[in-house]
């Protein structure tokens, strides 16, 4: 079926010594080993049904509670659940320290994931001979229904999901008060990834579309587990590929990954599948340090990590600062203020996209003009540019984190309120309708959040040292070519703990 | 190094030659160290391989000097 591979091709420049030298490579423990029972678990073919299906309830309760319940928003389970509980636990639990594991558990794929299937635990396994015949199509081992198109090549990055991500964002004073908007989109998302799932292969959705995949997959990067192959010698002689290819235990890698290769989290939803694929049982789940993924591979990752950086800035400023008119113009649903919305999000959108790229690049630019001279050290900005970005991970989600930390403390008492009334309906289903809640050690909150992004800086400072020798090789050249951007990381966490101390 | 036996193709994005193997079940699969297993994004000439054998593979493209 498929045409022999040229033996050589002829045309290409000779292999450059470009080959980066390896970052520190920590240590792992093989969490199917360590934790019994967790590898029988994933192996279970019902495994993420199971989690799925009661993920898959509340959102429809929330949904109800969006259309039927009160439309005051802090009454109503939709927003202090979605905006407030879920988004602190995803930052600041999830993300750093089981990767993607939100995607395990995730219901917005769930119906088209299942049209795709036509199953909802079983696997449709195909044997070779059978390949042409039969209804749907056949990809690797098993059969899908629907289109299964491919995934447009020009599209196979995160832009989608970073501009995505930029316009919900900049409308979230919206959804922290009107709970119809946060019905219409989650609504929507539900509709759009069913409508993908039924026209592109597999998880196309998830991998270039989703608004909240962008940062789970840049911040996973982080993440202190991983899902990776054993032993690569296994994968060498492996002649069955089920991790990729399916198999009448599993699907082929939803996610478009290939994971006996996989080297970073960013791509990988966590679902088990190759888990249960692999024949030679050679993938497994890890703990690792903290950042142990260190390439940033594209302008669309640093472009988010910029966005998220930049977001966090604008939040900070709009919502725990000072200055009142900002919150007004980002509250455009109580203040029906349109010239001083259109302000904020051009400002907000011109910040994220051209002035913090744009700063940090300067800086880029001016460490690689000091070691201009040096023999040796003129390297591509590309590559010095992504390496000088990737502490923008460790950081942002640290400043994110700082930043939920308020959120969820003083909007802890409408958690207990709304379970109790989750419709606003003035119900008291756990006694806890009425419960008043005092922050929990308020004034310990900025001390707090000054350790947070004290640490955030330490490992940016950290990582980007790292890759400023990998590039760089020698300390003192790597240190002068990383030091604008440091001098850069130190001036922005100085300014945030001023406003959150201050 | 590059091998004797051993099929190569260039990789645009990593700047090297890598190794392509022949998938018992159909189409071939190369080591390219810069996707890493990340077909999902990879925008590199060998893309169309790292399915190996996940079904149709488009004809290769046509480098001037080819073997038949
Ligand atoms: S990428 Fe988005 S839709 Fe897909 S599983 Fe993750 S959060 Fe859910
Ligand atoms: S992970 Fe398992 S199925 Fe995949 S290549 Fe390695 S041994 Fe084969
Ligand atoms: S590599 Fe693919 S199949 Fe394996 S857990 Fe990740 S997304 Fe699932
Ligand atoms: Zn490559
Ligand atoms: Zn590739």
């Amino acid at each position: 079926m498929s045409e022999p591979a040229p033996r050589i091709d002829p045309t290409s420049p000779a292999d450059g010594e470009t080959t980066p030298a390896p970052l520190t490579r920590g240590r792992r423990i093989d969490l199917f080993r360590a934790i019994p029972g967790l590898g029988w678990l994933a192996k279970r073919r019902s495994f993420q049904f199971w989690v799925v299906l009661p993920n898959l309830f509340l959102f429809l309760l929330f949904l109800t509670a969006g259309i039927a319940g009160t439309p005051v928003g802090n009454r109503n389970i939709i927003i202090v659940f979605v905006w407030i509980l879920w988004w602190f636990l995803l930052i600041s639990l999830l993300v750093p320290f089981v990767s993607r594991i939100w995607c395990t558990v995730c219901p917005f794929p769930f119906f088209g994931e299942w049209a795709q299937r036509r199953a909802l635990i079983k696997v449709r396994a195909v044997a070779p001979k059978d390949r042409k015949s039969g209804p749907g199509v056949v990809i690797g081992r098993n059969r899908y229904f629907g289109l299964n198109l491919k995934w447009p090549k020009r599209l196979s990055n995160i832009w989608i999901q970073n501009i995505g991500f930029l316009f919900l964002c900049t409308f979230a004073a919206l959804f922290l008060t009107r709970p119809i908007v946060s019905v219409v989109v989650l609504g929507s998302l539900f509709v759009i990834a069913t409508t993908l799932h039924l026209i592109y292969r597999q998880r196309a959705f998830c991998s270039y579309v989703c608004p909240v995949s962008g940062f789970l997959s840049l911040y996973s990067m982080s993440s202190t587990v991983e899902v990776r192959a054993k032993d690569a010698g296994v994968c060498d002689k492996c002649k069955d590929k089920g991790c990729l290819a399916g198999s009448e235990k599993g699907w082929g890698c939803p996610w478009y990954v290939y994971p006996s290769k996989l080297d970073r989290n960013n791509y990988c939803g966590l679902c088990m599948e190759c888990v249960k694929t692999c024949p030679s049982d050679n993938i497994t789940v890890n703990a690792r340090p903290f950042c142990s993924d260190r390439l940033l591979k594209g302008w669309d990752e640093a472009w988010k990590a910029f966005i998220m950086l930049s977001l966090a800035l604008a939040y900070s400023v709009t919502f725990l600062g000072p200055w009142g008119f900002i919150k007004d113009w980002a509250n455009v649903a109580e203040k029906q203020d349109w010239a001083g919305f259109a302000t904020y999000t051009a400002i907000l959108w011109a910040t994220a996209l051209v002035i913090v790229p744009g700063i940090y690049a300067a800086a880029v630019g001016l460490g690689r003009f000091i070691v201009r001279k040096v023999p040796g050290a003129a390297l591509p900005f590309k590559d010095v540019f992504l390496g000088f970005v990737y502490p923008l991970v460790p950081l942002g989600l640290l400043t994110w984190i700082a930043f939920s930390l308020p959120l969820i403390l003083v909007n802890g008492s409408y958690i207990a309120m709304v379970i109790s009334d989750p419709f606003g309906f003035g119900w008291d289903l756990f006694g806890t309708a009425n419960m008043h809640w005092t922050p929990v050690v308020p004034e310990w909150t900025p001390y707090i959040q000054v350790v947070l992004l004290l640490g955030g800086l330490f490992f940016a400072l950290r990582v980007g040292f790292a890759h400023a020798t990998r590039l760089y090789r020698e300390t003192r050249v790597a240190l002068r070519a990383f030091l604008p951007v440091g001098c850069l990381l130190g001036v922005f966490v100085g300014s945030l703990i001023f406003l959150y101390a201050a | 190094m590059l091998e004797q036996e051993v099929d190569y193709l260039f990789c645009d994005w990593c700047r090297k030659h890598v190794p392509c193997h022949r998938v018992p079940s159909g189409g071939w699969e190369v080591d390219c160290p810069g996707c890493a297993g990340e077909c999902v994004r990879c925008d590199c000439y060998l893309r169309r391989y790292c399915f190996a054998n996940r079904g149709d593979f488009p004809p290769l493209r046509k480098v001037e000097g080819d073997p038949k």
